[in-house]
């Protein structure tokens, strides 16, 4: 609901400094705003905390530099955005370039009833949608700390307003609830900052508090990669009751454990070479029987030559597994084999 | 609740922070921890200053931060030392500007129940709840007695001018259902409510948020509603914010001096000098240094009556202000560059739709004048600039 106030009177004229499109955010965010063409400089008020921008974007030099030259030579800027106590919400370069060039104002949004909150995610969306975007640390701290104080993570709107896709919002928002999760539980930060931010957001999957205490401490212990936690987080929500999961985590703790003994020491275990030929046995199962014999004639000798060496040994490795894994003989099907 | 007189930049520029730090303390107090450790003030605020104040967090470090604004705040007279190591509140609260300019004691809770409260608008927005439809209505029921005999009012008295009714910015009539349909019925114009002033209307803006409107209902109806209508349009609002209405209640309680208060009119008062419109007249156009000129006092210099500007400000973007060379009323103020384009372009087309007009021969001089400052000041205004920080 726009303000038709000074500087308007018909559609065909429009005081130079309006901003059609900060009046449709502002419009869209039922933001009540007058428009004010000269505010006086003196009446702006620099608080902490008006800017969602870390100091080091805030206002760089050389920008506040151009738009006080492009002023002086009759340039007119978009209105800048103020809340009804004369706080600025968006408009720190333009207010700076004002300064230097010594004006006693500035055309400004009197924007009413801005709570500290409000006033945050306008100034986050407009920052976005002109100037310096904001990196995307400072949208990460901001969408964190606005959920973190109780706000809805719609994240479809919050991906309109930051311009970050909903997925990698949802990321975000999945990792720090793992952190606030893990904290109550007693991790350490030092703890929780060891794992990966794919691991927490698969870590915060898990349904079971026994079963979220368990698999935190064996990713932790066993630095587990994002690919195994998932596994490892979808065979335990998938188990029929929480003693079957406390069982399935009791076997991977049992069948890492020489991986966390080695990382307790200082020592990480060399890669396994089966994540050599896992992919490539992973490839070969694609095909029948028909496909792997579909060869040209003049190369069917040296498949043949091939395919028996191949079947020879995974006879060999068939054997040794059947003798040496527990699971050898492949009726048990848990996210050990996964 | 004490009041000050307004006094620019009185609070400190850490204000925000201060109340963040009153409210977690007060919170604590509330749930029976008088007093707190440095360590525990800080998990109980800092998710909020993450919200104020990300940039000093950042800059500063989260945990200095917190302990150098305890320490403004012992300092400030709002915590004080109590049982070794521990803070406590004192009597003294910290002020906020409250958007009448006016500083007052801080309320307890105000800044989260205000943003509590913006929740709950937001949701009854999103859900497009319309209070009419949890208020009944006497134009519910067009054949009740009640309604008969509004009906039978206007028809013998007319819509009365003093009952005229208030429509919002987006058409929905609040109070006023049944004498707009019975208005209908009888045949006769509703008066609508207009407001005096642009001031007025842009308070009235501000205030109308879907609970306003709640409110506003129940209160202009409070003798026809009985306590079970009132208890369904609140459990109404309730159900669609996700929220007990006690809860809103409370929230609407503490934030009531905040949203009942007047925001502060403003006007600018323009340095200008006084220019004639021509050699050896007297100087009577108020120019300001930065090429705007009072269109008033132009057209009375070029023997114009005030009221012919009327068509102008269709071609012209205006300014409202005061000059400092007179006490007069506000008065509309443009820039001589649009002037220069928008005063001939007014012309020609009132021309071309009647085009045995005679047009005053003050205009034309007021076109020469434009011209000649035009020329002085140099390039025109208007250079918009689509990039902005």
């Amino acid at each position: 609901m726009p303000a038709a106030t000074n500087g308007v009177r018909s559609p065909g004229v429009q005081h130079p400094a309006r901003s059609p499109q900060t009046e449709e955010r502002l419009a869209a965010r039922h933001v009540p705003f007058a428009f004010e063409p000269n505010l006086p400089l003196t009446e702006l008020r620099d608080v902490e905390g008006n800017q969602v921008r870390r100091s080091e974007h805030r206002a760089p030099e050389e920008m506040v530099e151009r738009f006080a030259e492009q002023m002086r030579n009759g340039a007119v800027f978009p209105a800048i955005v103020v809340n009804d106590r004369r706080e600025l919400v968006d408009g720190n370069t333009r207010w700076a370039a004002a300064r230097r060039n010594r004006r006693s104002t500035i055309a400004a949004y009197v924007c009413a009833d801005l709570t500290a909150l409000r006033a945050r995610a306008l100034s986050v969306e407009l920052n976005q949608s002109h100037g310096l975007s904001m990196t995307q640390d400072e949208i990460r701290a901001f969408v964190e700390s606005a959920v973190e104080e109780g706000q809805l993570p719609d994240t479809q709107a919050y991906g309109r307003m930051t311009g970050t896709k909903p997925r990698t919002l949802r990321r975000w928002l999945a990792a720090s609830d793992f952190r606030k999760r893990a904290g109550r539980e007693g991790f350490a930060a030092e703890q929780i900052s060891s794992l990966s931010e794919s691991v927490q957001v698969a870590l915060h999957q898990v349904r079971l508090r026994s079963a979220f205490l368990r698999v935190t401490h064996l990713a932790i212990d066993a630095q587990m990669t994002a690919a195994s936690a998932k596994a490892l987080v979808r065979d335990v929500n998938a188990a029929p009751s929480e003693t079957e999961a406390l069982e399935i985590l009791r076997t991977a703790r049992e069948t890492r454990s020489e991986e966390i003994r080695a990382i307790a020491a200082g020592f990480r275990l060399m890669p396994r070479k089966s994540l050599g030929s896992a992919p490539h046995i992973a490839g070969l199962l694609r095909f029948d029987a028909e496909d792997l014999v579909d060869v040209a004639p003049e190369k069917q000798l040296v498949a043949m030559s091939r395919m028996r060496e191949l079947h020879a040994r995974l006879g060999a490795a068939i054997e040794q597994a059947t003798a040496k894994w527990p699971q050898g003989d492949g009726t048990r099907q848990t996210a050990l084999s996964k | 609740m004490n009041e000050r007189e307004p006094t620019p930049n009185d609070l400190p520029a850490d204000n925000a922070t201060r109340i963040a730090i009153f409210d977690a303390m007060s919170e604590a107090a509330r749930e029976g921890a008088t007093a707190l450790t440095l360590g525990e003030l800080h998990d109980r605020v800092i998710a909020r200053l993450r919200v104020l104040v990300p940039r000093e967090l950042h800059n500063v470090g989260e945990r200095e931060y917190v302990s150098d604004k305890a320490e403004v705040c012992r300092a400030a007279g709002l915590l004080d030392d109590v049982s070794g190591e521990r803070l406590a509140l004192t009597a003294t609260p910290p002020q906020v500007r409250f958007p009448d300019e006016r500083i007052r004691d801080y309320p307890a809770g105000l800044e989260q129940a205000r943003e509590r409260l913006d929740v709950v608008n937001s949701r009854l927005r999103e859900s497009h709840f319309n209070v009419c439809n949890v208020i009944p209505s006497t134009a519910d029921a067009p054949d009740s007695p009640a309604f008969r005999r509004l009906v039978a009012s206007m028809r013998e008295h007319g819509f009365w001018e003093h009952a005229a009714i208030y429509r919002s910015v987006d058409g929905t009539v609040i109070d006023g259902r049944a004498r707009r349909a019975a208005a209908e019925e009888a045949g006769i114009d509703v008066e609508w409510f207009t407001f005096r002033s642009e001031p007025d209307r842009i308070d009235a803006r501000r205030r109308d948020t879907p609970l306003q409107r709640l409110l506003v209902a129940l209160d202009a109806n409070a003798t026809r509603l009985t306590d079970d209508d009132r208890r369904h349009a609140c459990d109404a609002v309730a159900t669609v914010a996700g929220r007990p209405w006690d809860a809103i209640a409370a929230d609407l309680s503490v934030t009531r001096v905040w949203r009942s208060v007047r925001p502060r009119a403003y006007v600018p008062r323009f340095q200008v000098k006084l220019v004639p419109l021509q050699a050896g007249d007297q100087p009577r156009i108020h120019v300001t240094t930065d090429g705007r000129v009072m269109v008033r006092s132009l057209l009375e210099a070029a023997g114009l009556a005030d009221y012919k500007a009327n068509r102008l400000w269709e071609y012209v973007p205006w300014e409202m202000g005061k000059s400092d060379r007179s006490g007069g009323p506000k008065a509309r103020f443009a820039r001589i560059a649009d002037l220069a384009h928008g005063i001939p372009t007014m012309l020609a087309d009132r021309r071309s739709t009647r085009p045995r007009l005679k047009v005053e021969p003050g205009w034309d001089q007021i076109c020469v004048w434009l011209e000649e400052r035009s020329s002085e000041q140099g390039r025109p205004s208007g250079a918009e600039h689509d990039e902005a920080g």
